[in-house]
């Protein structure tokens, strides 16, 4: 069976851009260090950042530079719409990061469950008030009474906890 | 011999009960991700101090064996390892339930974890005093080289190319590799983040990896299966489970390897499980003849990780019972355990309470047993989880698994970490990269370094102290065969078939 040709998009240069970005910044941590404490990082940021230009070569081979003539923004919406879902579930997520040192695991959960069971449609209101209350009962339980896990708690976490 | 072992069978059933219960609880501790036995042994400490030191390190020992096969569970079911040791059991064990064969798949773990377990315990009961000179033999030369034959996997698992499989694994050993040196204490590209000193923190970037990327992969999709394995998955009574059993056996060969492996790693002091089912899935890919189908949803697969992760267990409790020295966080809360109760650790165990020692292993034995009794008949009803709709599944796993992350070092920087590596985790994946190659990385690469510059610092800067130590040189040798005769082989074939 022939081998499926590896596709080399614009894209495809975040992850080794992101390795390149990172071994610029470990090289310029690093100087004036002992050698020892250089070599091992200092060896894998050069590896990343010659890797990041043999993934740009391969880009612009693949794509005989087809890439630089798309608009920016034409770019950006293509994006946007491509990785929607994780843009949004992201942005969810991060809320509840944010959310659970400030309200508590309590409440964070419970907002953080209804709204992305909301935004995915898994069903009405009602259902997904009722997952919502699950999902975080069940956390509560387990991490909080059972595994005694301490998250910043609100006043009524605090309380139902203090009960036990 | 055979009086020792009757009375300490006898010692062990005296307080039976405690090995279900210890088991049981380990399989559902092991299960939920970022915690494992150590947290739980620690939270139990006032408990286990106030029994006789025999069952308590019966408790202890069958719990400590539960967590590893629990911790394959979530792998298995939704690509969300339990423990770091089963991150390994995640690569064909999720594809499989992606395919309908959950039920196997779990099968297959659980089986392969008692069997694995139960054949190095039985190696652990018969040789314990001489297989605690084997420590002696392992310094930071064999460990370095130990830890190259798990970062070798980089190599081999790919992704869609081998260029970017090697810049997924440059890139996660670069990130592996932030922050302080184990020489000098200088922090390393930590962003100035004080949380980042003692590097990139594992269990989130684990969860992340695997857990939060499928979860905001899997709301494309109604159900984890894939919709034209759906229905024969929903009709499945017990076949899978049967499945699963008859293939473990047919591979029992690669599970004797395989615990084998885990068991050797698990002696060395400070290796640990993920070290172990990493460097077994490595061999298992490299000897198999359907290199092609690992990651895919390789029975093989399965079994090298956790035959490993459940072989190694036994492992661990030879230094700490023969030399007093704990081979990982579980084996320390031993520790203290025993010395609480004033019991000798070290060389005069064998002379005071050599007992003691030998109900220890026994208590493991009997708890690998109960395991299968235990986990396999689970296995059908586990599976269905696996039918669950993923627009509710999805947020349920990352609220438990983001508390996971929070949990190991109690910051809540860490949910941030584990939500970074998630965003990453999902990229990596749409553009074709390896997440298991980053992953590999993040978690070998700091042990190698760290056992890299111990070397380095023992031979004064001379590279060539890593070819100084016979032990190190056999391991280099077989470090190398196995990256070489696979391809030698699979080239004479190929020219002997063209033939």
């Amino acid at each position: 069976m022939a081998k499926k040709s590896v596709q080399w998009a614009p894209g495809d240069l975040l992850v080794p851009g992101l390795g390149m970005l990172l071994g610029l910044y470990y090289l310029y941590t690093v100087r004036g260090l002992p050698f020892l404490a250089q070599f091992y990082g200092g060896a894998l940021s050069i590896i990343c950042i010659l890797l990041f230009l043999v993934a740009f070569f391969m880009v612009l081979l693949k794509n005989k530079g087809k890439f630089l003539s798309v608009k920016l923004t034409d770019k950006l919406a293509s994006i946007a719409v491509t990785y929607k879902n994780l843009i949004i579930l992201t942005a969810f997520t991060a809320l509840f990061i944010a959310l659970i040192s400030i309200v508590g695991y309590f409440v964070a959960s419970f907002f953080f469950v209804v709204i992305t069971t909301s935004y995915l449609r898994y069903g009405d209101l009602k259902k997904n008030m009722k997952v919502g209350l699950i999902v975080t009962l069940v956390g509560f339980v387990l991490f909080f009474l059972f595994l005694k896990v301490d998250l910043p708690l609100d006043f009524i976490t605090a309380k139902v906890k203090g009960v036990f | 011999m055979w009086e020792m072992t009757l009375n300490s069978l006898s010692q062990v059933m005296s307080s039976w009960w405690l090995i279900p219960l210890g088991v049981a609880l380990g399989i559902f501790v092991g299960a939920v991700p970022g915690f494992s036995s150590t947290n739980v042994l620690i939270i139990l400490l006032p408990f286990t101090l106030g029994m006789e030191t025999g069952p308590a390190m019966a408790f202890m020992s069958s719990l400590y064996s539960g967590s590893h096969m629990g911790g394959s569970i979530p792998a298995v079911l939704f690509n969300v390892p339990g423990t770091g040791a089963a991150a390994a059991t995640c690569f064909d064990g999720y594809p499989m339930t992606q395919q309908g064969r959950g039920q196997e798949a779990l099968a297959i773990a659980f089986v392969a974890s008692a069997i694995g377990g139960l054949f190095t315990t039985v190696i652990t009961y018969g040789a314990l005093p001489y297989l605690s000179k084997m420590v002696y033999y392992f310094g930071s030369i064999e460990n370095f080289i130990i830890i190259l034959f798990g970062v070798a996997l980089i190599g081999q698992i790919t992704g869609e190319s081998a260029l970017k499989g090697l810049m997924a694994g440059m890139f996660g050993l670069l990130l592996g590799a932030i922050g302080y040196d184990h020489v000098y204490s200088v922090p390393r590209a930590t962003f100035d983040i004080v949380y980042l000193f003692d590097g990139v923190p594992r269990i989130p970037a684990i969860v992340g990896l695997f857990a939060i990327s499928e979860a905001m992969r899997m709301i494309e999709k109604d159900t984890i299966i894939d919709a034209s394995q759906l229905s024969t998955s929903l009709k499945e009574g017990w076949q899978g489970t049967l499945r699963g059993i008859r293939v473990s056996f047919q591979k029992i060969g690669a599970i004797i390897r395989s615990s084998l492996i885990g068991f050797v790693v698990g002696i060395i002091p400070g290796a640990g499980a993920t070290i172990g089912s990493f460097v077994s899935y490595q061999q298992a890919m490299v000897f198999s003849k359907d290199k092609d189908q690992f990651g895919k949803g390789a029975p093989e697969g399965v079994i090298a990780s956790e035959a490993a992760n459940n072989g190694l267990t036994s492992g661990t409790l030879i230094p700490l019972l023969t030399l007093g020295i704990p081979g990982g966080g579980t084996a320390a809360v031993m520790l203290i355990v025993l010395q609480t109760h004033g019991v000798p650790v070290g060389p005069r165990l064998f002379q005071v309470m050599p007992h003691l020692a030998y109900e220890v292993v026994m208590a493991m034995l009997l708890a690998y047993i109960v395991m299968v009794i235990i986990g396999v008949p689970l296995a059908k009803s586990l599976a269905r989880m696996s039918f669950f709709p993923t627009k509710a599944l999805a947020p349920t796993i990352i609220s438990f698994t983001l508390i996971g992350s929070f949990v190991a070092r109690g910051y809540l920087f860490d949910m941030w970490v584990a939500l970074f590596f998630g965003v990453l985790g999902y990229i990596l994946k749409r553009t074709g990269y390896s997440p298991h190659a980053i992953l590999i990385g993040v978690i070998l690469g700091p042990m190698a370094e760290q056992y890299f510059l111990r070397s380095m610092l023992l031979g004064n800067g001379n590279l060539s102290i890593l070819f100084s130590r016979p032990l190190g040189n056999f391991l280099w040798v077989l470090l190398v065969m196995s990256m070489v005769l696979p391809t030698l082989t699979n080239f004479l074939r190929s020219r002997r078939a063209s033939r």
